[in-house]
């Protein structure tokens, strides 16, 4: 992310954080379990759903089809993936919140 | 697992806000989180689970849909077919006010001849914006609970309810037609 584009969301980041670290088996559900896992968060999968389109249409993830499965009414995973930009983005944020946090007193995690 | 029509026509419905390529995606993610709910808990409290899911999902989804169409365009074409909504309802309720029994504002048979003219509305209105008919929608939605909670007017519950449903039905089946007879059309294109 340059300083053109607009900074990453709250919840663009966590679920971009969240594709990453799920890796291969990132698919809208798993995104949604992750981030409540982690966090305790209950998000909507509508809500995962709509972030995740979002931030395919910047460019910051891609998607493909997986195969379909009974369980899943013959319906076909959709997996995510970060693309380039959207590693440079989470770094790019992470180093935002890194500065904006030196001499900040007050905000220990007790 | 075999879920129930209504299970499947809202998690389709939620689907059709979201961009074709994803659509599946999202409605195998639910019936795959039902089922596995399904097996652990009772299936009230699986099905109790989808109904939270399904009306939490709706503003982003929405608010999803709209961001990929423009803006102003969308609204101003919601804006016209909510007129032509309000137009057909005039000219119903003023042709049935000189039929018997058609005094009031309690008129069955009037919201029973909308409901074509507003499918048919919603189907035109999607025709040009495809965000347009839920905008309507949601107007339509609004204008009711305003009108619910500000009429002194003594109307049965059940036809106070039939309000709330039938506007909103009707512009889902316009749209949904529109995007039905549009679909051949996106399947060609890459």
């Amino acid at each position: 992310m340059n300083s053109r584009e607009d900074p990453l969301g709250s919840l663009e980041h966590v679920v971009l954080l969240a594709v990453l670290r799920l890796g291969a088996q990132a698919y809208g559900m798993n995104v949604l379990r992750d981030i409540k896992a982690a966090t305790g968060c209950s998000l909507s999968i509508g809500a995962v759903y709509a972030t995740l389109v979002r931030l395919e249409s910047k460019g910051l993830l891609n998607s493909f089809e997986g195969e379909p499965t009974a369980e899943r009414g013959g319906r076909a995973k959709r997996y995510f993936r970060l693309t380039a930009k959207g590693k440079a983005a989470l770094r790019s944020t992470r180093e935002m919140l890194r500065k904006m946090s030196i001499g900040i007193q007050g905000l220990e995690v007790s | 697992m075999r879920h129930g029509i209504l299970v499947r026509a809202a998690i389709a419905t939620l689907a059709r806000l979201l961009p074709a390529s994803h659509r599946p995606g999202f409605a195998g993610d639910l019936l795959e989180e039902l089922a596995l709910r399904e097996r652990e808990s009772p299936a009230p409290a699986a099905r109790l689970w989808l109904l939270r899911q399904v009306a939490r999902s709706v503003p982003p989804l929405v608010w999803c849909a709209l961001a990929r169409t423009k803006w102003l365009s969308t609204l101003s074409c919601a804006f016209v077919a909510y007129v032509a909504v309000g137009l057909t309802e005039f000219l119903v309720n003023w042709a049935l006010s000189g039929a018997p029994g058609g005094g009031g504002a309690y008129r069955p048979l009037g919201m029973v001849l909308t409901f074509p003219a507003v499918a048919v509305i919603a189907w035109a209105a999607a025709t040009y914006r495809r965000g347009a008919p839920w905008v309507l929608g949601a107007m339509m939605l609004l204008a009711v609970t305003v009108m619910t909670l500000t009429s002194a007017e003594n109307l049965p519950t059940a036809y106070r309810v039939a309000y709330f449903i039938v506007g909103p039905l009707a512009v889902t089946l316009g749209a949904a037609l529109r995007g039905r007879s549009a679909a051949p059309r996106q399947a060609r294109t890459p």
